[in-house]
């Protein structure tokens, strides 16, 4: 499903992006994904998402970030929010964007197979993935991971 | 000056110093010192001081040596630095010496080929009267070992003693053993390893670090049919990194094995790439926390 409209292409968004709390909002390059990686760390760790999650969300990050320096045109930015259900990650890029036809990969690439992993390992660790194109020119992919209900007090 | 050296480039009468920034990898480097000596007949003398001797005992056993047979028949001896190089707690050349001397003669009566001495310096940090004479001793050494029945390995740490005596200490050995290293910065590292033969990755690896780990990867199956990745001090792998592995095990033929050892998030990127169904390769999950 391609979605320029902000149509899921995998897993049913919790809710609509009502109450986000933005917690990172950064352009990057190459030279700045070993930070980020550490900054979505950072971030993720003071949101209620157990530390396996975090550490899910650090990949999705990874993978949609060098997607965007190898394949995006060079840079792009990256956003960090949450909202009342879910820690959010979306990165959008300058690159020639997705065909209108892309579909989220449905299966794992062959072991044997070159590339195609990070598309495939953000469908696996993430709850709902939404790709966007906004502008004339790149993408806009979001993840997003459910959050564990908040703890009765 | 110190030559970088491999293990199995030590000859007899070699007086080499191991630096090291990492202790699996000084563990790793005296495993194979140990099992170099004893397979050459030579008599095995480890010195630890960082770690107990029944510690060390059990890494080199972990690292496939036969650590019970080598101790039973006296071919091998694991004791504390101290006993060697302390007298009431403090150092001095000379007698050192002698008693290395001493164990040297004892190894050719026991009918040993020789002595293989490797010892831990680090007790050479604590405030030891007398570890002024250090640099004296380190080049009488090189002197005792000149005719070749005894062949020794100087352990220091890197990132405990000062550039100054690190300095006197490489002058003084003819060689510095160092693991096979493909790449080192402050993220990560990929090297040699040396017991159970294959390579160690620590740090963070994304797409960047592709080119030095495939190399890795080829290198060590190129020496052996079975190799062990050990990926347990790695805090960070993406899809092209894990992909690199999930190839290099797909394209495994002719009986050719790969043990891939890694804590929890890393195996869960392995194991969604389906490195899990690959039969020639085995995944050891090792719960980290």
């Amino acid at each position: 499903m391609t979605s320029s409209s902000g149509v899921p292409v995998h897993g049913t968004p919790a809710e609509a992006a009502a109450t986000r709390r933005m917690l990172l909002d950064e352009p990057f390059e190459l030279k700045d994904l070993t930070a980020l990686r550490a900054a979505v760390a950072a971030h993720a760790d003071r949101t209620r998402l157990s530390p396996e999650r975090v550490a899910d969300l650090v990949l999705i990050a990874a993978e949609l970030t060098s997607n965007a320096v190898r394949h995006g045109g060079g840079r792009g930015r990256l956003r960090l929010w949450t909202t009342d259900s879910t820690a959010c990650c979306q990165v959008t890029d300058c690159g020639p964007g997705l065909p209108a036809t892309y579909r989220m990969p449905q299966q794992a690439p062959g072991v044997a197979v070159a590339g195609g992993r990070g598309l495939w390992l953000v469908r696996c660790f993430s709850d709902t993935v939404t790709v966007e194109h906004p502008g004339r020119h790149g993408v806009a992919v979001t993840a997003a991971i459910n959050l564990p209900p908040p703890l009765a007090t | 000056m110190a030559d970088a050296s491999r293990v199995e480039d030590l000859q007899p009468g070699d007086h080499a110093c191991l630096m090291f920034s990492d202790s699996e990898e000084r563990l790793d480097l005296v495993a194979a010192f140990a099992r170099a000596g004893l397979r050459q007949g030579h008599k095995v003398l480890c010195l630890t001081d960082a770690i107990a001797p029944a510690e060390l005992r059990g890494e080199l056993a972990e690292r496939g040596l036969s650590v019970h047979d080598a101790l039973d028949s006296g071919q091998l001896q694991v004791v504390g630095a101290a006993e060697m190089f302390l007298t009431d707690g403090s150092f001095a050349a000379a007698p050192v010496v002698a008693r290395l001397d001493r164990r040297v003669a004892q190894a050719r009566e026991a009918g040993f080929a020789g002595l293989w001495v490797t010892a831990d310096m680090c007790w050479a940090l604590r405030p030891v009267a007398g570890v002024e004479e250090l640099t004296a001793y380190e080049s009488q050494v090189t002197r005792l070992l000149s005719d070749g029945r005894a062949t020794a390995v100087c352990q220091y740490d890197r990132q405990c003693f000062d550039a100054v005596t690190l300095a006197g200490a490489t002058a003084n050995h003819e060689r510095a053993l160092t693991a096979v290293t493909y790449h080192d910065d402050a993220l990560l590292r990929i090297c040699r390893q040396y017991l159970p033969p294959g390579i160690r990755v620590a740090g963070e690896i994304d797409y960047r670090g592709i080119e030095p780990l495939t190399r890795a990867l080829a290198e060590a199956l190129a020496l052996d049919d079975h190799i062990d990745v050990n990926l347990l001090g790695l805090s960070f792998i993406d899809g092209s990194a894990a992909g690199v592995l999930a190839q290099a095990g797909a394209a495994l033929r002719n009986g050719s094995r790969m043990s891939v050892r890694c804590g929890a998030q890393t195996g869960k990127v392995l194991r969604a790439l389906g490195i899990a169904d690959v039969p020639a390769v085995r995944l050891v999950v090792v719960d980290d926390q």
